[in-house]
């Protein structure tokens, strides 16, 4: 009966997405008041009209829409359309799929997401799986700790810039190219994914 | 100046000029007593008008201020090619 009525939930809301109209005996699986059990055995079993009906109509069907209006366990496994099975929401079929059994095992799916790479996910966490992995982040809290802050004692939330003395001067044609004309302000850039210098 | 400059070098060089009177004229935003940092920025802002000055008599006016250094004998502010147009640099 919980199988009959996750059809009859599912149907529905296929038929709500889709707007599609309601065909024949076909309808009857959607009337919340029906033994589904007894209409889906009619539709499929003992009704030759519908089932041919089906069956003709499979070339220009899609998948979906003709599995559950067959009701049919076995042609949805010939079907392998893994989206539906995710739709229908039966965790025994995601796993005999397989495509999301890794996902829960991680247990976390957004790190996977933002990692990019399965290996790290699953071991997230691990200081050395990250160096390898490059991603810095675990390593950038150890330097944050270890480094020695010169401006220690100073007022916190304030921003101080050093006062600048004039000093000594690029040519002209040096300074265009690094972008200042004094020495002391060239400062390329030498930072890599955030980390500290 | 009779002979004829290179074109894009000039140009090049009015641009490190510029910059480096811009950079210094920052610096003496924040600086305004700082008598090297004057010192600097007049020379180099001597070395831009010339070069600005040339450029306009050779090849027509960069900016409004030397539109009348060309040696032509009419307005020709919009004559020359802009820097940003073919032929012009």
């Amino acid at each position: 009966m919980a199988n009959c009525q996750n059809q009859m939930r599912y149907g529905q809301q296929n038929m709500n997405r889709q707007q599609r109209p309601m065909r024949n005996g076909y309808g009857m699986q959607q009337r919340p008041d029906t033994n589904c059990v007894r209409v889906e055995a009619t539709v499929c079993a003992t009704n030759q009209q519908e089932q041919r009906g089906c069956m003709a109509a499979e070339p220009t069907r899609g998948c979906e829409r003709q599995e559950r209006e067959c009701g049919c366990e076995r042609r949805e496994r010939e079907c392998g359309c893994e989206r539906r099975e995710r739709e229908c929401g039966c965790e025994r079929q995601e796993r005999e799929c397989g495509c999301e059994r890794q996902e829960r095992e991680c247990g976390c799916e957004r790190q996977e997401r933002e990692c990019g790479c399965e290996r790290q996910e699953r071991e997230c966490g691990c200081e050395r799986q990250e160096r390898e992995c490059g991603c810095e982040r675990q390593e950038e809290r150890d330097c944050g700790r270890q480094r020695k802050d010169r401006l220690s004692g100073m007022p916190l939330a304030m921003a101080y810039v050093p006062w600048q003395e004039w000093g000594d001067l690029y040519c002209a044609h040096k300074a265009l190219e690094v972008g200042t004309v004094f020495e002391e302000l060239d400062m390329p850039f030498l930072g890599r994914g955030g980390c500290n210098r | 100046m009779s002979e004829c400059p290179n074109r894009k070098e000039l140009f090049h060089h009015i641009n490190e000029v510029s910059f480096a009177v811009d950079d210094i004229k920052l610096y003496l935003d924040t600086h305004p007593c700082d008598d090297e940092a004057m010192e600097c920025f007049e020379e180099y802002s001597q070395l831009r008008n010339e070069a600005l000055k040339e450029y306009a008599k050779h090849f027509g006016p960069l900016t409004v201020d030397t539109a009348v250094c060309s040696e032509a004998d009419k307005w020709n502010w919009i004559q020359e090619p802009w820097p940003w147009q073919k032929g012009g640099c």
